[in-house]
């Protein structure tokens, strides 16, 4: 049996859209092919590595095992969001400097995963990062890059905070 | 694949019940990942995660509590209500990882599909290993046996066991209820007709001294199935052991409960003394299954390992 239509209304980095899309469309798929958002990656396609780890409703998720229908009404944000133009936002500079981006295969949801942590819990410990992270997999890193990386990012927002 | 996504609990039950192909989605992370994998196909999902009647908690009429069915993991682990319910609050924490847990639904995780490395490891394009799942008639866990025995591995099915759950099915036929226990049959079967959806659980309440733990091994020490895991409730009155239930998870084809009569009127203060009376009745629980893991003997060794811990964790207060 072929696949039906669905029309798709979402909230998409902070902006309302609305697409006809095959019923059995996986999230990822809608963000990279119908979307052209291709900074979140699929890798297993099994909910094992994170590497499609996008925010939905504020909560990282992975987005090849979510249907796109299953994001109806929601607001998903994806890595595309962070930086403001060419000025990265601080959780991926807090990664360029930390060194822990090398493939940058699992990157931008590490990334996604570090915003929903900072934003619930602005100055997480080292297990609390771990914790955190324990859904996103880095085969080059060897993650203390990561955690540091978390850190630093965690420090320069407070600071941000307590300047502005 | 067709994809549908009725907007309330009467019209899913009327879309299954006049598709008896359609098979429900909830969360999605246990049947997205075999559909991905091509290890299942369906030609239509009927999907049930936004059902207004499936989520939120409220207080039932005798005290307990009802527990929608697609409530997430996360919330179930996080919300206050359930504070007293310990055990079930640590099972929904240690599921797999945050993403996970932030998709995944009750209903889903208690329903999820037993797992065996022969079938999920397997590649669908490979003509060897055409085991029951694959619809073969063999099993390579254990050659010889007449049915699939993969492993149930979910978390909050002993949890909620051992809190004495009872699951409300909905159907075309009305409402029934039963004890979760009930809703696992041989090779992995679920008690659950097809038009019938798992609206929610039932709590009893929590007898005052009452208190629980869920303890489990994995290899890793996140982002994991368990090996073998252990949930156990437990009642003191006067110092003694006045009611107690002990149900291990990932102990072969659905979980187990042991009996904990000879532990009775014990003192509650000895939680080693409570766990050397109920280890012999474990050999008999935990199914001798042997992975690419661990091996069976070293499963049940894992079994009394985090039933000594939970007893310890409910005895110590
Ligand atoms: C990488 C990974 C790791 C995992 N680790 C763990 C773990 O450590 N512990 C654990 O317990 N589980 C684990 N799981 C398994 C499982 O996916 C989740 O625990 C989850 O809770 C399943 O819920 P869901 O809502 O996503 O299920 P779905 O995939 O939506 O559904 C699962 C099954 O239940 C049926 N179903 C769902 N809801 C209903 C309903 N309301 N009425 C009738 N039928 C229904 C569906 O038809 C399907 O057969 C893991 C999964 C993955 C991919
Ligand atoms: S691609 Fe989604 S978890 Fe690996
Ligand atoms: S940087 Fe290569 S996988 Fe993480």
């Amino acid at each position: 049996m072929n696949a039906t239509m669905y029309e798709l209304e979402l909230t998409l980095n902070g902006k309302k859209v609305k697409d006809m899309i095959p019923s059995d469309m996986l999230l990822i798929d809608y963000l990279r092919n119908v979307r052209l958002l291709t900074g979140s990656k699929k890798a297993c396609g099994a909910g094992e590595c994170g590497a499609c780890t996008v925010l939905m409703n504020g909560r990282p998720i992975y987005s090849c095992i979510t249907l796109a229908l299953q994001a109806q009404g929601k607001e998903i944000e994806t890595i595309e969001n962070l930086s403001d133009g060419d000025t990265l936002h601080p959780i991926q500079e807090a990664y360029l400097d930390a060194g822990a981006v090398q493939c940058g295969y699992c990157t931008p949801g590490m990334i996604m995963s570090t915003k929903a942590l900072l934003q619930k819990e602005p100055q997480p410990g080292t297990q609390c990062i771990k914790e955190a992270m324990a859904g996103n997999l880095c085969r080059c890193t060897g993650y203390q890059q990561i955690i540091e990386a978390v850190q630093l990012a965690s420090e320069r927002m407070e600071q941000r905070r307590r300047d502005s | 694949m067709r994809v549908t996504k009725p907007a309330t609990l009467a019209e899913a039950i009327r879309f299954l019940s006049t598709n008896p192909e359609a098979k429900i989605l909830a969360g999605g992370t246990d049947l997205l990942p075999r559909l991905n994998q091509k290890l299942e196909y369906h030609d239509l999902l009927c999907c049930l995660d936004d059902l207004p009647e499936l989520q939120g908690i409220s207080l039932t009429a005798g005290g307990g509590l009802y527990i929608g069915a697609s409530l997430r993991l996360w919330e179930l682990a996080e919300t206050p209500a359930l504070a007293g319910y310990l055990a079930i609050q640590q099972a929904a924490a240690k599921v797999a990882s945050p993403q996970i847990r932030n998709q995944a639904t009750l209903g889903g995780n208690l329903l999820q599909e037993n797992r065996c490395m022969f079938f999920n490891n397997q590649v669908p394009w490979s003509d060897v290993n055409k085991c029951f799942k694959w619809g073969g008639n063999q099993c390579f866990q254990y050659k010889g046996s007449k049915e699939c025995v993969a492993l149930f591995q979910s978390d909050l099915a002993p949890a909620m066991m051992a809190h004495g759950a009872q699951a409300v099915l909905t159907g075309s036929g009305g409402e029934r209820r039963m004890p979760v226990a009930e809703l696992y049959l041989s090779a992995g079967r679920k008690a659950i007709a097809h038009d019938e959806v798992l609206t929610g659980l039932v709590l009893p309440p929590l007898p005052a001294g009452s208190r629980s733990a869920y303890r489990r091994w994995t290899i890793r020490g996140s982002f994991d199935f368990p090996l073998v895991s252990c949930a156990v409730r437990l009642k003191v009155e006067a110092g003694a052991v006045a009611d107690c239930a002990v149900v291990f998870g990932s102990a072969g084809i659905m979980p187990k409960a042991i009996d904990t009569s000879l532990i009775m009127g014990m003192a509650a203060g000895d939680p080693q003394g409570l766990a050397q009376k109920l280890m012999p009745l474990i050999n008999k629980a935990v199914a001798p299954f042997r992975d690419t893991r661990v091996n069976a003997g070293v499963r049940v060794d894992m079994a009394k390992d985090c039933m000594a811990k939970a007893l310890a964790a409910v005895c110590s207060g």
